[in-house]
C-alpha cells in the first residue's frame, strides 16, 4: 500500500481533529478488527459514503489490508442512485459513519448489503498495536478501487483500478514530481473521484507526506482559503477552477506564502486566470494537470521550463505516453494509425501503466476505450514542435460542472421515466462559475405548470443536488436531426434564444 | 427594466435567481452565507453584481463577505459605503 513504508499525519483543519502515525495505526488496528469480525474478507467489495474524513482513509486501508475492494460514494446521491449503483458493483458491505437515512439503509439491506455504521468502533485506546499495517492478503493484480463516473441512474460505468494500476500511478509521480512540496497537502476535492483521492490525496500520504482535508467545494470553506493556507503552512493543494473563480472573488490571499505548487485540473484554465491564481497565491508554479480517472487521474502537466499561461496548455506526459492521431476508434491498433502532424489537432490517446483493468462488469465499453494497452480519451489536443501538450476540446458528451462531470444521458434516463413519459434533452450551457451548468429542454404532453413542478420534484427525488438542471426550458417539440437523433449542442443553441422558466415561482 | 428598479430590488431579484431551489422568503435580515442559502454560484454572482454596482474591483484585503455579505441590508450598507468612497 505504501511507497515509503507510511503513512503521514491526517488533519482536518475544521474541526481540528489530527491524527498522527501512531494515532492513525492504533486505530487501523481497531477497525480492521472491527470489519473482520463483521466477516469482511478478501475480495469483498465495499462501499464507503463518508469521504474527506479521517475515518475514511483509515477504512480505506483497513479494507485493503483484508483484502477487499472500496467504492467511494458521492454523499450527495440519492437513495436511488445508490441502489443503482450497488445492483451494478453488488457490495457486500455499505459503510457509513453515522446513520444512514432509513430508506437507504433498508434499501440496501433488501439487497443482501451488510450496512454498517462504523461511528461505533473505538479508537483502539491508548495501547500499543501489535500488528503493523502491512496487508496480509493484498494481492497487486485485485481490484483496490471502483470510481464511478457515470450511470447514477441507469447503466453505472464504474473504473476499476488495481493494486498495482495505483501503485504505478504513484509511484511514476514521485518520479515526475518528487515529494518535497508535498510536505504539507491540502485537499479540498471531493475523495469519490480519481483527481481528489488517487492523486490530490493518496499520492502524497501514502508516500509518508501530511495531508490536511477539508469537506469540498464548501463555500465557507473557500471563503477562509487564504487564512486556512497560512494557519495549517499548506505548501501543496490542487483544484479546479471554479474554486479559483470564487476565491479570486471573494477570498483573502494567504500572507505567509508558504504555498509551493498549485495543481489545477478537472477543467479548461483559462491563460487570464491561471496569472491571476499566481498573483494571489504567491507562486509561479500553478500547473495545469490533466487526468482521466481511467489512468489514475494525473498523467500531464505544466512541469516545464520557463512557460508563460496559455489558454489550452498542459505541458508534459507524467509516467504516460501521450499521442496525439487522426482515429477515435479501436478498430485499428494505435500502431498501425499515422500520427497527426506536429501543431495538427487530433484524438489523445495514453499509454500509462496506471490504466485501470475495465470498467466493472462492461468489456464492451472498455473495448471502446482501450487497445493493445492505448487509452483513447475522447479529447481533442496538439503536440507542438516542443513536444508540449495541449488540450483544444473534447468530443465527450458530459457536462464538465465545475469539474464535476454530469452526464446528459443520466438526467433523461430519469426524466423519462416521468408519468406520461416527457420528451427531454439535457444539455450544458455556459456558467461564469462552473464553466459549463446543467440546463434540459422538456416536452410534457400536458404542458400544465403543475406538470413542470412536479417533474422537478421527481428529478430532485432521484438525482444528486449536482446534477439537477439549473434552467428549465418548455418546448413544444424537441428538435432532431432527420435520421431522428436529438443533437444536444442544437438544443443548447435554441434554448439560449428563450426565457428559461422560473422555476422559483412554481414551488410556491 | 432593470434600470427602473431601485438598488434593494435588483439586488432581491439576484438573491432570488440564487436561491431560486429554496421557498424561504428573504427579509432584510435573513442570514444568506452563514445559512448557507447562498451557494457558491449565488456568492460568485453577488461579488460580480456588487463589482458592477460599486464600479470597481472588490479590495480583498480588507473585504469579509462572510460577515459583510450575510444579509441584504449588510450588502446594501457594503454597497452604498463603496459608492460614497
Amino acid at each position: 500500500m505504501f511507497l515509503d513504508l507510511q503513512v503521514g499525519d491526517l488533519i482536518e483543519p475544521l474541526t481540528g481533529r489530527r491524527w498522527d502515525r501512531a494515532s492513525i495505526l492504533r486505530r487501523f488496528c481497531a477497525r480492521t478488527a472491527y470489519l473482520q469480525k463483521q466477516g469482511m474478507s478478501d475480495s469483498d467489495i465495499v462501499f464507503m459514503h463518508y469521504g474527506n474524513t479521517l475515518e475514511f482513509f483509515v477504512d480505506l486501508l483497513a479494507i485493503w489490508s483484508l483484502g477487499g475492494c472500496a467504492v467511494p460514494i458521492d454523499s450527495r446521491l440519492t437513495t436511488f442512485e445508490i441502489a443503482t449503483l450497488a445492483r451494478a458493483a453488488k457490495p457486500r458491505f455499505s459503510l457509513w459513519l453515522g446513520t444512514p437515512e432509513e430508506g437507504t439503509a433498508r434499501a440496501l439491506s433488501n439487497m443482501g448489503i451488510k450496512v454498517l455504521d462504523t461511528s461505533e468502533v473505538a479508537d483502539g485506546g491508548l495501547a500499543a498495536p501489535s500488528v503493523s499495517f502491512s496487508g496480509h492478503s493484498l494481492v497487486l493484480d485485485h481490484p483496490a478501487l471502483i470510481l464511478f463516473t457515470s450511470g447514477t441512474t441507469g447503466d453505472p460505468k464504474g473504473v476499476v483500478h488495481t493494486h498495482r494500476s495505483l501503485r504505478a500511478r504513484w509511484v511514476t509521480l514521485r518520479q515526475a514530481l518528487g515529494l518535497r512540496k508535498f510536505r504539507r497537502t491540502l485537499c479540498l476535492l471531493p475523495t469519490h473521484f480519481g483527481h481528489g483521492l488517487i492523486c490530490n490525496c493518496l499520492f502524497p500520504w501514502l508516500s509518508g507526506q501530511d495531508l490536511f482535508i477539508l469537506p469540498p467545494f464548501k463555500t465557507e470553506v473557500i471563503l477562509q482559503l487564504g487564512a486556512l493556507l497560512d494557519k495549517h503552512e499548506i505548501t501543496f493543494m490542487s483544484s479546479v477552477p471554479t474554486v479559483w473563480r470564487l476565491a479570486l472573488k471573494t477570498a483573502k490571499p494567504p500572507r505567509s506564502r508558504t504555498l509551493q505548487r498549485v495543481f489545477c485540473g478537472s477543467a479548461p484554465l483559462s491563460a487570464f486566470l491561471w496569472r491571476e491564481i499566481q498573483e494571489w497565491t504567491g507562486t509561479g508554479e500553478i500547473f495545469n494537470s490533466y487526468g482521466i480517472t481511467e489512468t489514475g487521474s494525473w498523467v500531464a502537466g505544466t512541469t516545464i521550463p520557463d512557460f508563460t499561461p496559455e489558454d489550452g496548455l498542459i505541458g508534459e506526459a507524467w509516467g504516460a505516453v501521450i499521442k496525439i492521431l487522426n482515429k477515435s476508434d479501436t478498430d485499428t491498433p494505435p500502431c498501425l494509425t499515422p500520427e497527426c502532424s506536429r501543431g495538427e489537432a487530433g484524438h489523445v490517446w495514453i499509454n500509462t501503466p496506471a490504466l485501470m483493468k475495465g470498467y466493472l462488469g462492461r468489456d464492451d465499453l472498455t473495448r471502446n476505450v482501450v487497445s493493445q494497452g492505448w487509452f483513447f480519451t475522447g479529447d481533442i489536443g496538439i503536440l507542438d514542435d516542443r513536444g508540449w501538450f495541449y488540450l483544444k476540446g473534447r468530443e465527450r458528451e458530459e457536462i464538465n460542472k465545475g469539474g464535476m462531470k454530469v452526464h446528459p444521458g443520466d438526467i433523461d434516463a430519469v426524466a423519462e421515466r416521468f408519468r406520461q413519459s416527457p420528451d427531454v434533452c439535457t444539455f450544458g450551457f455556459e456558467d461564469p462559475l462552473f464553466g459549463e451548468n446543467v440546463g434540459i429542454a422538456v416536452v410534457l404532453k400536458e404542458p400544465r405548470m403543475d406538470n413542470l413542478r412536479d417533474l422537478i420534484q421527481w428529478l430532485r427525488q432521484h438525482l444528486g443536488t449536482h446534477q439537477m438542471p439549473q434552467r428549465w426550458y418548455l418546448l413544444d417539440e424537441i428538435p432532431r436531426t432527420s435520421r431522428g437523433k436529438v443533437n444536444r449542442s442544437h438544443v443548447a443553441q435554441k434554448c439560449a434564444l428563450l426565457e428559461p422558466v422560473d422555476t422559483r415561482k412554481l414551488s410556491r | 427594466m432593470s434600470g427602473d428598479m431601485s438598488i434593494r430590488d435588483r439586488l432581491v431579484r439576484l438573491l432570488e435567481e440564487g436561491t431560486k431551489d429554496s421557498v424561504v422568503e428573504l427579509g432584510d435580515d435573513t442570514s444568506l452565507i452563514r445559512s448557507g442559502l447562498l451557494d457558491s454560484l449565488g456568492l460568485f454572482r453577488l461579488a460580480l453584481w456588487i463589482e458592477k454596482e460599486t464600479g470597481s474591483r472588490l479590495d480583498l484585503e480588507s473585504l469579509d463577505p462572510a460577515k459583510e455579505w450575510d444579509s441584504i441590508e449588510g450588502i446594501l450598507t457594503f454597497v452604498a459605503k463603496h459608492l460614497e468612497g
